[in-house]
């Protein structure tokens, strides 16, 4: 036994040190932290917090990045204590969160789902029934943390060195899934960026894959309508012009039978300077996000059924 | 609890300490710890659950009793009877209510009444019920085969059906093996606790490593098959087929190691099944516990190969449908186990189902033509199958199988993850050289100087860190 033991002891002891030389030399080198893509640990830390009394943003980073909860839940709990959490994923198109709450049987007072033009192309997380139990929170908060505090226990570092975008340096996000960007680059590089992604999404949408996202989307927003007293409203986030245009399906967009459309697409479209608002021309910018979720949640007062400030 | 979380790599080191330093003084403290464990471990996910698992022991405990001190046959059928009520009353209430409400709707829609509002439960399926039922209940059907002595001991007998490594994924194990291992007390086994080790590195490797970057792939695939090319198709395919192989067989290596750490030798669910020959060898070699069961409990008392040949059909189709339906409440469960009962049967008929128990190429590094050939033609007709297995519904599997079979099959994949297609390249190779070993790190009688060794060891635990893909539920969990 003691054989053992040692031998482990010896074995956990190398691949310290050696993970604590990565980690020195990494900040020696000031190689920036990544984990824009725990969702997991996300997932795992807000999903067993939704309840009947919680405002649940959903949809890609777009919401993930634009809508800061703690302004909203600032903004509406004057009047009424409630949680607000964003449940919004890189990449998500809402479908897995939504099958998430209802495989758990949980109706949010409200659910606010991000749409947009490229909603054909947005992934399913397939979130875990079984992971994101309330008994997983704590060490999935504890993984978090090292995960944000810790160069060597960022594993999506691999990844974004091999596939690495000018997006972003980093992406860490609050206790309520709202999201900081430390930037990279300016904005002129990022929009480009952006623009050529969202034209190459344009071009390899597809239909089969629209119809079937719209089918489900549907047919979870009728179970909510019909198990609970959720309402469910559907938001179009701001975006730059240029975007909008490349990616617009309106006819699609109609067809998603939610109780109301926020189409807030065009609302800074007056403004001389986007980079201003817009982070990459997809994206809110950091400190617009905050502006935005007040002015967001003022829109909401009505579907909670409070009174207008 | 996952065993790829946090949680387990504190649990774990937790109990490996308390059992052999705290628990050590007898076999029944050591017996009691492991059943906390197991219940802490189980009870992690829904607590609740818990109930079903105890009440489930508690009457197959008490069976098991009774069935000793009754020589009434009658009685002792009852007996047997109670059990068997219970253990699948549970797995048929939670896992297959839905599927016969719904499929009992369409039979009186399709006969002219229908029922527009089927009753339907919601409820979750509690985690390894299918595992832990079969378990429990092979141990009243070998005590009324007086086959087993019942056992007396209420805590090892609790131990055994909750035994934490293997509770909710197996490997499905008989009282025979098992339950004895908790009547002696443990004694620490340093060479077996090392292979233990490795044999949970490599399992976690599989998991990790293979099965979740396969995983994001097949899943992408298989919901969008209609946009993709026949040679993609075939891509995802074949990237569920080592998705679920890591997944499961990851799985398995994880318990057996963990459960050595304990000292106790839980039985081999995996043997390189796709090194196999004919689908014969495929199921002496896949989820092997699962095979056996079957075989004892179903396929002989049904017969088995004795008979004329109409018997051995109805046999092997009853014995390859259960299989398929054990796993879950579809249909596609259902087709997935008559494939694989059509690809047996020329086999059985021909009496070639035992032409092949050797291990493959033994004694030489490469296989021959044949054995090429063979293990191709083998591993296809699994992937055709698999194909089922991961299918929403019928007509999805059907489609998605046409579609695989067009002109575009010889095109280009659109979706060809290079690093993906390396790791499975970089996992068939070590389990090829490893393939009459227990496990692809099986290192016993291996001349490798100790650097190299931990060289490995290190380089595998780094690609687990770093390379591995998003966390994923072990698919067997579900079942």
């Amino acid at each position: 036994m003691n054989t053992f033991l040692k031998k482990l002891l010896a074995f956990v002891l190398i691949a310290s040190a050696g993970l604590l030389v990565v980690e020195c030399a990494a900040r020696l080198m000031k190689i920036p932290h990544i984990s824009h893509h725990d969702i997991v640990a996300k997932s795992q830390t807000l999903l067993p917090q939704v309840d009947s009394n919680t405002i649940v943003f959903l949809g890609d980073s777009r919401v993930e990045w634009g809508v800061k909860p703690i302004d909203v839940r600032r903004e509406l709990n004057d009047q009424e204590p409630l949680t607000v959490i964003n449940m919004a994923l890189p990449g998500s198109n809402g479908l897995d969160a939504m099958t998430y709450l209802k495989q758990n049987d949980v109706h949010p007072k409200l659910m606010v789902l991000g749409l947009s033009g490229n909603i054909g192309r947005w992934n399913n997380h397939e979130l875990d029934r079984l992971q994101y139990t309330k008994a997983n929170a704590f060490f999935a908060k504890l993984k978090y943390r090292l995960v944000n505090s810790l160069f060597i226990a960022d594993r999506s570092i691999i990844n974004f060195y091999r596939h690495g975008t000018p997006l972003f340096k980093s992406h860490t996000y609050d206790d309520w899934g709202g999201v900081i960007v430390t930037e990279n680059g300016d904005y002129t590089e990022r929009k480009k960026y952006q623009v050529r992604n969202y034209t190459g999404f344009r071009k390899s949408l597809s239909t089969n894959r629209l119809e079937r996202y719209i089918h489900q989307v549907n047919k979870l927003i009728q179970h909510f309508k019909e198990n609970g007293p959720t309402r469910v409203l559907g938001l179009y986030m701001p975006v730059c012009p240029t975007l909008y245009e490349i990616e617009t399906l309106d006819d699609e967009l109609n067809s998603i039978r939610v109780d109301r459309l926020l189409d807030l697409h065009g609302l800074y479209d007056d403004q001389p300077d986007e980079s201003t608002y817009f982070y990459d021309c997809s994206h809110l910018a950091h400190k617009q996000s905050s502006v935005f979720s007040v002015e967001l949640a003022k829109m909401l007062r009505s579907e909670l059924g409070l009174a207008m400030e | 609890m996952l065993f790829n979380s946090i949680e387990f790599l504190i649990f774990l080191p937790l109990v490996f300490l308390l059992h052999w330093f705290v628990a050590n003084k007898s076999r029944r403290l050591q017996n009691l710890l492991l059943l906390a464990a197991s219940y802490l471990f189980y009870g992690w996910w829904d607590w609740r659950f818990l109930f079903l698992i105890a009440f489930s022991s508690v009457v197959d405990y008490l069976v098991g009793l009774r069935l000793e001190t009754t020589s009434s046959p009658a009685r002792r059928k009852m007996l047997l009877l109670s059990s068997v009520t219970v253990n699948l009353g549970f797995l048929g209430f939670f896992k297959y209510f839905n599927f016969f409400s719904e499929n009992f709707a369409k039979a009186f829609t399709i006969l002219g009444q229908p029922i527009a509002d089927p009753a339907l439960l919601n409820i979750v399926l509690p985690v390894g019920i299918s595992f832990y039922t079969f378990q429990t209940l092979s141990y009243s059907i070998d005590v009324y085969r007086n086959k087993l002595k019942p056992t007396r001991d209420p805590i090892a007998f609790l131990a055994f059906v909750s035994f934490f490594p293997q509770l909710v994924a197996g490997p499905i194990e008989r009282a025979a093996n098992l339950l004895p291992q908790f009547y002696e007390k443990r004694s620490f086994d340093h060479d077996r606790a090392v292979d233990g080790m490795r044999q949970i590195l490599w399992g976690l490797f599989k998991k990790v490593v293979i099965a979740d970057h396969c995983a994001r792939h097949a899943n992408e695939i298989f919901a969008n098959y209609s946009m993709y090319s026949g040679s993609t198709l075939l891509l995802g395919a074949l990237y569920f087929a080592f998705q679920i192989y890591g997944d499961f067989s990851g799985y398995s290596d994880i318990a057996i190691g963990t459960a050595r750490l304990f000292g106790i030798n839980l039985m081999r669910n995996f043997a390189f099944p796709y090194f196999s020959r004919d689908i014969a060898e495929f199921w002496r070699r896949w989820h092997i516990s699962l095979s056996t069961w079957f075989r004892d409990y179903l396929y002989i008392p049904l017969g088995g190969s004795r008979g004329g040949v109409g018997m051995k059909i109805r046999n092997i189709f009853i014995i390859f449908t259960v299989s398929g339906f054990w796993h879950g409440a579809n249909w596609t469960f259902v087709a997935w186990g008559a494939l694989n009962a059509l690809y047996f049967l020329p086999l059985m008929l021909l009496n070639r189902n035992r032409a092949n128990t050797d291990t493959v190429a033994e004694g030489r590094l490469l296989p021959n033509l044949t054995e090429l050939f063979q293990m191709g033609t083998t591993f296809f007709l699994t992937l055709i199958a698999w194909v089922f297995f991961r299918a929403e519904s019928m007509e999805h599997a059907v489609a998605y199988i046409a579609g695989i079979f067009t002109p575009s099959l010889f095109s280009t994949p659109e979706v060809l993850a290079k690093t993906v297609v390396l790791g499975v390249a970089v996992l068939t190779a070590v389990e090829w050289v490893q393939r009459d070993k227990q496990h692809g790190l099986q290192l016993d009688g291996v001349a490798l100087p100790t650097a190299v060794r931990w060289a490995l060891y290190y380089l595998i635990a780094a690609s687990i860190i770093w390379l591995g893909g998003q966390q994923q539920q072990f698919i067997y969990f579900q079942f």
